[in-house]
């Protein structure tokens, strides 16, 4: 049986968890995803950055009634990669 | 949540998880459908109760409603481009009904321009086309938010314009009662509901 590589940015829980939260939605702010994935902020802002370092998210720095915002989505090269990370982890699953 | 690496189940989990966490994202409190349907329920009355009591200034029954309207109109414009991201997210769901109520409201003003030129207005047919415009809505709102109650306000609503097609001059002023009667079941009903579903659920 054949074992695809599993895209290693993608295969560590809280940026995966990241991912497949952007995937549903058209952009989240930096709070919401941090609720949804009960992550430290340090420990999300380390992985959104590198998650934006590869260009799997796009992330907006903003200010919203004088308070920093950081806004986050998905782009088309982060959907594709989540996409072949899906049908790879298929190929690790018994048929 | 700690970043570390996992194995394929738990990852097959972790987005089932994350996915389910996005779409309970995609929801309405459904304060719109209570704020217009009252406005839409107490103006048909009204109008109503002014027909049959001979009011003088019965003709001025809806402009007050187009006034009300007009200022609903420009305080959801504003709001939305003033607190602008308000929502810590956006689904494309929201998006999505955030261009049909755009696109509402244009249907609206066409059938209003229309009835009015071509005559329609004056014998209450109008009542008919906005019945089925609303119906509409509430089709696409009960599907995007999976909120079952509004696709019956919707078939209630075609009941409706059906109704008034088939009965047309008939009618009279009944045909307000019509209306009050499908907007008290289609937006007020369920909108109460809706809005006691989202507090719950918060």
């Amino acid at each position: 049986m054949d074992f695809k590589e599993l895209d290693p940015i993608l295969h560590s829980q809280l940026r995966l968890a990241v991912i497949s939260l952007l995937i549903g939605v058209k952009e989240a702010e930096f709070t919401f995803i941090r609720e949804k994935t009960n992550a430290t902020a340090g420990n999300l802002s380390v992985q959104i950055n590198k998650l934006k370092e590869v260009g799997y998210i796009e992330v907006i720095k903003q200010f919203k009634d004088n308070y920093p915002q950081t806004i986050c989505k998905i782009t088309s090269k982060g959907i594709s990669a989540f996409e072949s990370y899906v049908t790879a982890l298929q190929s690790y699953l018994p048929k | 949540m700690e970043d570390k690496n996992f194995n394929p189940v738990d990852s097959l989990n972790l987005i089932d998880s994350m996915l389910k966490q996005a779409k309970s994202a995609e929801k309405d409190k459904g304060a719109d459908w209570i704020v217009w349907g009252w406005l839409l329920f107490i103006t048909s009355i009204t109008h109503y109760i002014s027909i049959k009591l001979q009011w003088e200034y019965r003709g001025y029954v809806w402009m007050g409603f187009n006034v009300c309207a007009a200022i609903l109109i420009l305080y959801t414009v504003l709001r939305s481009v003033v607190f602008k991201r308000k929502s810590p997210v956006r689904t494309y769901t929201n998006l999505l009904v955030s261009r049909l109520t755009l696109a509402f409201f244009i249907s609206l003003g066409v059938i209003f321009y229309g009835t009015a030129v071509t005559g329609l207005q004056s014998d209450g047919l109008v009542f008919g086309f906005l019945l089925q415009l609303y119906a509409f809505w509430m089709f696409i709102y009960a599907a995007a938010f999976r909120f079952s109650l509004f696709y019956w306000g919707a078939a209630i609503n075609w009941a409706g314009a059906v109704f008034i097609f088939y009965s047309k001059e008939k009618l009279g002023a009944e045909v307000l009662l019509v209306h009050a009667l499908c907007v008290g079941l289609g937006y007020i009903i369920p909108g109460h509901i809706a809005y006691k579903k989202f507090y719950r659920n918060k």
